[in-house]
Parts: structure tokens; sequence; C-alpha cells
């Protein structure tokens, strides 16, 4: 390895105008986690998952084993792609190295990609023990991560666990720091959970609620319908569903994500298959 | 400087994978490549296809009939629109009609994720099967199920190509499919 110092020079000399500056590698002590710290800035060059881009991640690891950034971000192509094997064993070590930093996104991908509900809460349980109960924001911003613990619950049919998980995400949230602060969803997600337990009253209200914070998804009004017509104001029911169809259509939202399919969104023929009732 | 030519940064970081052993994380790098050519074998990690999850004809079990329209641009599911995305319920209501069920299956549990190409004329080809169990390690179902899911998947018909900017496009897509005690409960993506 006398070749090394040489090795890092040339990369200390090549990699700085390619770094997109992800990370500040100065922070680094040892040598060949700097190095590897430019080899993952570097890497952004190039597009997630080709080659060169895991060429570069890989060497990374290679250079730093202990670089949980680097293991996270190689894994990430594998999990898009479903070659959730090779996602896991990239992402496992991420999480070991630093369990404080991927034990939530671990726990979300599972949720989200795999619906492993189980998996997801024990990594998540894990998470919120060991930040003291505020396990923070999952990966793409759009959930407190108590809101996919919720999730996960609701879909075990462990209702009082889920309750519990979204008043955490939701009321807490909403004492401590006010109504801006409560995710775009949040609401909807609780009111389509009382939905389920027939708790038609205090599902309405989330949906108002939900109106309050955003009112332009077909979801909302669609799961209003669907309360209304429970509780038997059928002409509430009807005009909620129209204008479900028509925000679905026309001049709204749904909910929608590239990646995955979103719970609780709905599809137009769910909104027809009503209104033809 | 065109970014993605090989420049000398490059060039050292080739001297750099010969000088540092590989991972042994590698050698599990098995999933997308050709059967026989990963099991127990390092592969150095030059020889993963251009992209994470690419595919590649294989004259032993694919169709030869069925033809990429350009292999150079095959787009990724969640690049564009998806036909799977706005179709799901009639999708995985074509799998839960199909699939047929066993009372012997009490050990079948984990993950089945079959990967595939829509091409730019809609036509599907180039199956792959990704078998895990619930714990995330290397499993095989029962042919059972496994060859019942993909030969349900190589017949689903009405894919529509990934379309941007009026342009169709070929494309990656997969369908994951949850199994407990042999019976789906869930689908994703």
């Amino acid at each position: 390895m006398r070749l090394f110092p040489f090795i890092l020079s040339f990369f200390l000399s090549g990699i700085g105008l390619e770094s997109a500056g992800q990370s500040n590698c100065s922070l680094f002590k040892d040598p060949r986690c700097a190095l590897a710290c430019r080899l993952y800035n570097a890497s952004d060059s190039f597009g997630q998952g080709t080659r060169k881009c895991q060429q570069y991640l890989d060497s990374a690891i290679r250079l730093c084993p202990e670089y949980a950034e680097a293991w996270h971000e190689i894994s990430v192509p594998y999990l898009k792609r479903g070659d959730f094997l090779n996602w896991r064993r990239y992402m496992d070590k991420a999480v070991e190295l630093k369990p404080w930093l991927y034990l939530g996104n671990r726990g979300w991908c599972r949720y989200k990609f795999l619906k492993d509900y189980e998996g997801a809460l024990s990594d998540l349980k894990r998470l919120d023990t060991l930040l003291q109960f505020e396990p923070g924001p999952s990966g793409d911003g759009s959930y407190d991560l108590h809101i996919v613990m919720a999730l996960c619950e609701r879909e075990l049919g462990h209702y009082p666990e889920a309750f519990a998980y979204f008043s955490k995400g939701i009321d807490s949230v909403y004492d401590k720091k006010g109504m801006e602060w409560i995710g775009n969803y949040d609401y909807l997600h609780r009111a389509v959970t009382r939905i389920r337990i027939k708790d038609f009253t205090r599902a309405l209200s989330d949906l108002d609620k939900q109106i309050v914070k955003f009112g332009r998804y077909a979801e909302t009004f669609y799961y209003r319908g669907i309360a209304f017509r429970a509780t038997g104001m059928e002409e509430a029911a009807k005009a909620s569903f129209e204008k479900a169809r028509l925000l679905f259509t026309k001049d709204g939202y749904h909910f929608t994500d590239p990646y995955c399919e979103m719970a609780d969104a709905i599809y137009l023929a769910d909104i027809e298959k009503e209104l033809a009732r | 400087m065109d970014p993605y030519l090989p420049g000398p940064t490059v060039l050292v970081l080739l001297i750099a994978l010969l000088l540092i052993p590989p991972h042994p994380v590698r050698a599990q790098q098995s999933s997308l490549v050709p059967k026989g050519q990963a099991e127990g074998r390092i592969l150095p990690i030059d020889s993963i296809p251009d992209e994470v999850g690419d595919l590649s004809f294989d004259p032993s079990r694919d169709d030869p009939a069925f033809s990429v329209c350009n292999i150079h641009q095959v787009l990724q599911y969640y690049n564009t629109r998806s036909y799977y995305n706005d179709h799901k319920k009639e999708i995985l209501a074509y799998f839960l009609n199909g699939f047929k069920e066993g009372s012997d299956r009490k050990d079948q549990d984990g993950y089945l994720t079959i990967r595939f190409i829509i091409n730019c004329k809609g036509e599907t080809g180039w199956f792959r099967v990704l078998e895990l169990d619930s714990s995330y390690h290397a499993f095989h179902f029962l042919e059972k199920i496994s060859g019942q899911l993909l030969e349900l998947t190589k017949q689903l018909k009405g894919w529509e190509p990934a379309a941007y900017k009026d342009k169709v496009y070929d494309s990656y897509q997969y369908i994951t499919f949850r199994i407990r005690n042999g019976k789906i409960i869930r689908f994703s993506p």
C-alpha cells in the first residue's frame, strides 16, 4: 500500500471541481475516509444507479468501511428498482453504523416500497426510543414518522395503537408548533382510520380539519362522501362525491407518488362507483 | 469537459480498485445478473450492468420474438407516469382472480418480485424473478407459486409504453407480491 499517498494526492487534486459538495470532507480525520468522502461527493456527477456512480460509492466503502452515508447511497437504486435483497445488504450496514440516522429511513422504505408493516414498525419503534420519542420526518419529508407508525399499526389491525401514534403525530405537533407543522395528508389518514372503525362523527371532524389544512385533494371529499352516506346524509354524500370527481379530473389533486401507491389514494373508478349507487 | 468521459480521476480510481480488497457484500450481489454468473462468486464492481437493474436478453429463457426498441434508453417506471400506477386496481384484481392458492403452502412466506421490460410498443418481455423470505434472505418459493405468478405476469396484456413529451420509450417495471402461507396478501409498488 506504498502507493496510497500517491493515489490520495492524485484524487485530491482531481476531484475537487467535480464534487457536488454534499458532505464536508474536512471533518474526517482519517485520510482514507476523507478520500472516501470526496469520492462520495464526486459520485453525484453521475446518474443514480449508473455503473460509474456505483463504482465511486463502492470505492468509498472500500476505503472507509465505516462510512455509513456511502453504504446508504449505494443501496438506493436497488430499492427503487425492486432488488430488495441487495438494497438490504447495503442498507443494513448503514443502519448498523449509524442507527440514529438510517433506522428511520429503512423503516420508512419498508413501509413505502414493501408494505412490510411489521418490519417498518420494528425499525421505527427502535428509532423512536433511540431518539427519545422524536423520530423526525420520513425520508421524503412527507410525514412525521409517528404518522407512518400509525399507518403501519392500522394496516395490521391494531387500531388503539394507530390512534396513539396519530395523536403523537398530529395533536402533539399541533399543540407544540401549530397547524403549519401538521403534514399535508395526516388528518385524512386519521379520518380514514376512523371510518374503518365506523367512528364517522370524528372522521368528519378530521376531514373538516383536512379541508382547512389543504382542501383540494379529491380523497378528502371522497371519504367525506363515504362518511356522509354511512350516516344517512345522502344528499351531502352525493355533493361530496361530485366535488371529489371535479377535483380528481379538473381543478384539484389526488394522492400520487412516482414510486408507490400512497396510503388511502383513490382512483376515478372509486368515485364513479359511489356516484352510480 | 464531458463529465461522462473517463478522466484521470477514473483511471486512478480503477488502480485503487485493484489495490483495495473487495468488500464481502459484493460477493452476494447477484439478483439481476444472469443466473449462474453470480452465485457464490465475487463480482467485480465493473461487472455490474450499465445501470443497476438492467436486464439483457437470455436465449435460454426469453422469447426471441420480443425486442426492445432502444436498449440504450430504457426508462425506469418512476421516470414518467406509468401504466402500472394508473391501472394498479385492475392489475391487482387480475392477479387475485387468476392466482390459485393451495392448502399445502404454510411455509411459503416472503416477497416475490417480477421485473420486466415494457417495450415502446406496449409488449412485455425479459421477465426475471427475485425471491426473498420475510427476513429479506434469498429464498425459493415453490414452483407452483413462482411459476404461476410468472405466467400470469407474462399473460397480462394491455400495457402501454412509457411516454414523455409525445414520444414513447421502453421502460422497466416490477411487481412485488407479499406472500404469506402461500397467499398473496399485499402488492407493491
